[in-house]
């Protein structure tokens, strides 16, 4: 990999994602407007809630309108970040196909493209978090912030998986809101999940681990270690077959040489 | 020693059971410009695919003498970049240092009459301009060999002239061309016509 090649992709490729407007309003105004929401329509009641992953404590009191943020932040950073992964991929297919053809290799592409999306999350998860640290006081916030930016990980990563595999945006769209409004944004809501029956479903889905390390990380002190770690394999699964969906559609049978 | 620049063996290619093209084979020489020709859908575009390695054969081999520059027929450009940004990507792909991509990119800004529009997006340009970005881009690191699929679609017809004057400004040089059109009014600019015919080339006469 050359590293003169891994810099113009990284710079082209961010370029090409942001001059399209509608991502800027994807990252910053939908986490807005999204707290925004649940600010107004929650409300300061003590609720009490046993979260998943430590289900053999007592019940811990929230106050709801906090829960709230929590719980649509995770869904703001999973929504917006596959978004992104998802047009990062599918942009100019093509185009970067005749780019390998004329010499770039995948690799450089694709860690390029690798470095610009774990920036995007980390800014991503630093933002969200910050918005929420402005309208509540997590116990603690270097845990929300990493269970938000895990979240934007998993769900950037099954975002590139859609992007590389499906040609039409609108196709992608719909793949990424069947799972995410289902996982992150209903399933994964403690209130939804302590009633809940076949628990292990929702305990299987994505957004399980980095909505179980940003709760326990706002409103207890139990650790979140294992959570993270577990996130992050699940991600990497999502990676992993994204990188080679995209590679077997950019490959090139280049000539032998005469 | 072999003097071909291009050698095409047994070529096959077939989409789902439509068989396109049924055993092509194709030795080109240094210097000459090769026009091939066929209706709608015979398989030109594939056979430049394969040619270039875009896409793979399903059977047959390929050899190439020397670098090569391809022209696609759709415009394959980077929308949201400007012409000047395509043109650096494109360049450092090709393995350019930065003052060779800058010269080549001025020279042939200037020469297809698009120097203007260096900083605009390719999402602005009109048809035609951007198809003169897609052409360039196949001619920045001055390539042994040309593969340039339906090049003037879209172009005004003082680009056209343009063009042909600069694709006999290569073939004095010792560059090859292979063009691929539908229609092919320029005969006699062409050293060589070979039309697909049921999947294989066959030789035509420039005659009328």
């Amino acid at each position: 990999m050359r590293v003169r090649n891994i810099y113009i992709a990284f710079r082209y490729q961010t370029k090409d994602l942001f001059r399209n407007r509608i991502i800027i309003i994807l990252l910053f105004v939908i986490p807005l407007v999204f707290y925004a929401v649940v600010w107004l329509t929650n409300s300061e009641d003590q609720i009490y809630i046993v979260l998943a992953s430590v289900q053999d404590k007592p019940a811990i009191s929230m106050v709801q309108r906090e829960m709230g943020l929590i719980f649509i932040g995770l869904a703001a950073t999973g929504f917006v970040a596959s978004f992104v992964a998802m047009s990062l991929m599918q942009r100019s297919l093509s185009a970067k196909k005749r780019l390998i053809l004329c010499g770039f290799k995948s690799s450089e592409l694709i860690f390029a493209k690798l470095i610009l999306i774990a920036g995007i999350n980390f800014v991503l998860g630093i933002y969200i978090s910050c918005l929420a640290f402005i309208l509540m006081t997590p116990d603690r916030f270097t845990g929300m912030v990493l269970g938000f930016s895990l979240c934007g990980y998993i769900y950037g990563c099954y975002g590139l998986l859609i992007g590389s595999s499906v040609n039409r945006e609108l196709g992608g769209i719909l793949l990424i809101i069947l799972l995410a409004n289902i996982d992150v944004g209903w399933l994964q809501n403690p209130i939804y999940y302590e009633k809940a029956q076949h628990k292990f479903i929702i305990e299987y889905l994505p957004a399980f681990s980095p909505s179980q390390a940003s709760l326990v990380s706002a409103f207890t002190d139990h650790s979140y270690g294992f959570l993270l770690f577990e996130g992050f394999l699940y991600g990497s699964v999502f990676l992993v077959l994204a990188l080679i969906v995209f590679y077997y559609r950019t490959r090139i049978r280049k000539p032998d040489s005469l | 020693m072999c003097t071909f620049v291009l050698m095409a063996s047994n070529i096959y290619k077939s989409y789902y059971r439509k068989k396109v093209l049924n055993g092509i084979e194709l030795e080109l020489e240094p210097g000459g410009i090769y026009g091939i020709v066929g209706e709608n859908g015979c398989g030109k575009s594939t056979l430049m695919n394969i040619l270039t390695g875009f896409i793979k054969a399903d059977k047959g081999k390929v050899n190439i003498a020397g670098n090569y520059g391809y022209c696609p027929q759709n415009t394959l450009v980077f929308k949201n970049l400007t012409v000047w940004e395509n043109m650096r990507y494109f360049g450092i792909a090709y393995g350019m240092k930065n003052e060779d991509i800058t010269r080549s990119a001025q020279k042939l800004a200037a020469r297809f009459n698009f120097e203007n529009y260096m900083n605009i997006r390719a999402s602005n340009l009109s048809s035609g301009t951007l198809q003169k970005l897609n052409l360039v881009i196949a001619l920045l690191h001055a390539p042994d060999i040309l593969f340039l699929d339906e090049p003037y679609a879209a172009l005004d017809w003082e680009t056209y002239l343009i063009f042909w004057k600069f694709a006999g400004e290569l073939k004095k040089a010792g560059k090859t061309i292979i063009i691929v059109s539908h229609l092919l009014y320029d005969r006699d600019k062409t050293d060589v016509i070979q039309e697909i015919i049921n999947g294989k080339l066959k030789e035509v006469n420039q005659e009328y």
